[in-house]
């Protein structure tokens, strides 16, 4: 009897996909870590998607869901205080993908080790703990994040090896990646998508515009992310993510 | 600056252009007022006796300022390195503008997109069809006049896309799209065939139409730089060049030399894992997937050197108009000029893995041929028109930044099929390596941005680059406030992706992803 044991690799972990490649800083998300933040307001005008906001109790809130990661409030602060987050965030609701930090005060003196842990929504998400059939629906992204998902299927980083398989037709697949705003001609497209998925499925929403809508959504002809038209499970922010950051986000979530 | 003139006859036109010779290399961009009546007579005396071809097709809307709407028609003209601008007002009450379309097929989805953005009428267009619009949007609501309102939602009406519809015996239709099997973006496409055989192809396109000429209507230029680089994603460098270009052009601003070669690095180090992902995508789609590994694993490691040498794998976040916005450091530029050495044998193996095989070969020969004639007609760009035989490169053609100096040799092959296209970019990603090597090897030290980067006054002009797909184009007008009034993109893929359906003449159905693959056309390039 042939031992399949061996042939297949051991389970893979969020630690040897970090042996994979080094990324020098991960998405380029700004935060507030260490520096004394003046509260000039200077990061909150200059953000081109409205990203950086101050709310009712005085603090500052990035919403990472909408940040293009265009680095322009790093580079523009005028006290140094906003740098590169070294984490990925993703999250399984929108809210979540907000941080706050204390306009004015000093940042936190270190970085969150470890990425904010996707919490699991449903039975589904363990159902695909091993095998996962992906379909990926464009919905107006600018496609670097469409080859950011093809890029996890290369030889480096090898998503088959995690299980994860990207499928022809919604009708095979388990999970759906849906990037960009969801522009109005493409609406339809991606309803009839959804509806064609069998349940249980996951829908990922890959991208700062799947998230929000990005630099170019919210108008007449472009929508202001995915979850305004299909429920989406978990939040890929960045622009676009690396296909690292596709996939650990992907294995934390199904545990 | 744009030379400014004005006349009415294409003998006024040709004797100005007679009259500027050295002098069009520092212009590059003629600007002639015409009268609407004689824009097809002079069209046509710039294609028959300048040798042009008409690159972009925009209309502005001047209300409620001025009367009505301004045309401008953009011949290049490479034998004398310059852009023609013509310009031409559509009479006050009238919407109404003579067609080019029947003497020149490459004003077609120009004219199309113009009906559709602003309400125009091409008077005399065969094929009067919405084009970027689709069938629910509803009738007189045009979303680059003034008076539209782009944050209110458009109702959705019901109507239906008329294809065209090829009838026999032993016809069908097949419908693809627009969520394809593949990683790839949406399109549809609407086959007759008879048995495996292409008859005809439709496009139907601008599912990922997202206003992005309406979104620039007001943003600062830094705000312009963000959103040309995210037109298309693999065009990042050449679209933020482009825009910047435009601007720097209008502003008089001289960048330093530094940054004229730190451009051209990141053009080339994206024109090369943009082939690299279509070398790989062409290898996938014969079943070579040995071949498509090796490509794939050269690209990504092409997108880590990327991320060193910017800290964004597409590059993003570097141009800004008057220069860069972060230096690329001496070990990045050393880590480059050893990546540009050891890919070159690499790059060799990848070739003759491909080229020395048969089964690749059986499927890269005689398929998908796009002949010169028809190349030239559509007024087709990049690698696809010099696989057929045409020898355009806005790099030599329109010459720009570090390469208006430089000794670049283009590639061009004849055949016009898969096997010329893959070819092509073979050798454009040798030449990218040595021009790395060439722009880095003896750059010197200084300034990445120019000090004053500060506009004098209101003004518009054009900006263009040499992105992986072709010439990039796009036009730029400037308010007395320094922000951005108006902003027309043609990307390189709105002029090849017409040209498809004449590459798959005779084709078969299965070979469609293929030809598609070696076109490499941006949809989100393409619809905006």
């Amino acid at each position: 009897m042939l031992k399949y044991r061996r042939i297949c690799s051991p389970k893979p972990t969020i630690k040897n996909l970090d042996t994979l490649q080094e990324p020098t800083m991960a998405q380029w998300m700004p935060g507030l870590i260490g520096a004394c933040c003046a509260d000039c307001a200077h990061c909150r005008d200059i953000c081109p998607t409205g990203a950086i906001a101050k709310d009712q109790s005085g603090e500052l809130e990035f919403n990472y869901g909408s940040c293009i990661a265009c680095r322009v409030c790093i580079d523009n602060c005028p006290s140094k205080a906003l740098v590169a987050l070294p984490s990925i965030y993703a999250a399984t609701s929108r809210d979540d993908l907000s941080r706050t930090y204390v306009a004015g005060g000093r940042g936190s003196d270190t970085a969150e080790k470890e990425d904010h842990q996707p919490k699991g929504k449903s039975r589904a998400i363990k159902i695909f703990a091993k095998s996962m059939h992906v379909r990926e629906v464009d919905c107006g992204s600018c496609n670097a994040c469409e080859l950011e998902i093809a890029a996890t299927g290369n030889p480096i980083y090898d998503a088959e090896r995690l299980g994860i398989h990207i499928v022809a037709s919604p009708r095979h697949a388990d999970a759906l990646f849906v990037t960009g705003p969801v522009t109005r001609q493409m609406e339809l497209a991606l309803r009839k998508t959804d509806a064609a998925t069998p349940t249980p499925k996951l829908i990922v929403a890959v991208g700062s515009c799947a998230c929000s809508g990005g630099l170019f959504g919210n108008t007449s002809v472009a929508g202001a992310g995915v979850d305004q038209f299909v429920g989406i499970d978990l939040y890929i922010p960045g622009c676009p993510p690396s296909p690292q950051a596709i996939l650990k986000n992907i294995i934390k979530l199904r545990g | 600056m744009a030379l400014v003139t004005n006349g009415n006859s294409i003998k006024d036109i040709l004797d100005m252009i007679d009259g500027l010779k050295e002098d069009a290399v520092a212009a590059q961009e003629v600007l002639v007022d015409i009268d609407l009546p004689s824009l097809r007579q002079i069209a046509s005396g710039v294609i028959d006796r300048l040798g042009g071809s008409l690159q972009f097709v925009f209309a502005v809307d001047e209300r409620p300022g001025s009367d009505g709407f301004s045309l401008h028609h953009v011949f290049g003209i490479s034998a004398r390195h310059c852009f023609l601008h013509v310009r031409s007002e559509v009479p006050t009450g009238s919407l109404e503008f003579p067609s080019l379309t029947p003497i020149l097929p490459s004003a077609n989805w120009h004219e199309r997109k113009i009906a559709d953005m602003h309400g125009l009428i091409p008077v005399d267009h065969p094929d009067p069809r919405r084009l970027v619009l689709h069938e629910d949007w509803p009738d007189g609501l045009s979303p680059l006049n003034y008076d539209f309102d782009a944050s209110r939602p458009v109702p959705r009406v019901a109507g239906e896309y008329m294809f065209q519809r090829i009838e026999g015996e032993g016809i069908f239709e097949i419908p693809v799209g627009p969520v394809h099997a593949g990683i790839i973006e949406p399109g549809h496409f609407r086959f007759s065939s008879i048995g495996e055989k292409i008859l005809y192809l439709e496009l139907r396109l601008f599912y990922k139409y997202r206003g992005v000429e309406r979104y620039l209507q007001g943003k600062s230029l830094l705000g312009g730089v963000l959103a040309a680089e995210r037109i298309s994603g693999d065009e990042t460098v050449a679209n933020a060049v482009a825009y910047c270009q435009a601007v720097e052009r209008i502003a008089g601003i001289d960048i330093p030399e530094r940054a004229k070669r730190l451009r051209a690095v990141l053009q080339e180090l994206e024109r090369i894992h943009c082939h690299l992902a279509d070398i790989a995508g062409a290898a996938t789609d014969v079943a070579f997937s040995a071949g498509a590994a090796k490509a794939a694993i050269l690209r990504e490691r092409v997108m880590a050197i990327n991320e060193t040498v910017s800290g964004s794998r597409f590059l993003r976040g570097v141009i800004v108009h008057g220069g860069l916005r972060r230096d690329i450091d001496n070990g990045a530029s050393r880590g480059l000029l050893d990546f540009a050495d050891a890919s070159r044998n690499a790059l060799n193996e990848l070739k003759s893995s491909i080229f020395d095989r048969s089964s690749v070969l059986d499927r890269f020969e005689r398929t998908g041929a796009l002949s010169k004639s028809n190349a030239v007609d559509l007024a087709v760009v990049g690698p696809v028109a010099r696989a057929s035989g045409i020898p355009t490169d806005a790099r030599i053609d329109y010459p720009y930044g570090f390469y208006e100096l430089y000794p670049l040799e283009i590639a061009v092959r004849n055949d016009g099929d898969v096997a010329a296209r893959v070819r092509i970019k073979f050798d454009e990603i040798e030449r990218s390596l040595q021009i790395i090597e060439d722009a880095l090897c003896d750059i010197q030290s200084g300034d990445i941005c120019a000090k004053d980067t500060s506009l004098p006054s209101s003004g518009h002009g054009l900006g263009w680059a040499e992105a992986p797909r072709g010439l990039t184009l796009c036009w730029v007008e400037i308010g007395d406030d320094g922000r951005i009034v108006n902003c027309r993109w043609r990307t390189p893929s709105f002029n090849n992706w017409p040209a498809l359906p004449y590459a798959l003449e005779g084709d078969i159905v299965p070979d469609f992803p293929l030809v598609n693959k070696s076109f490499n056309l941006s949809y989100a390039g393409n619809d905006l």
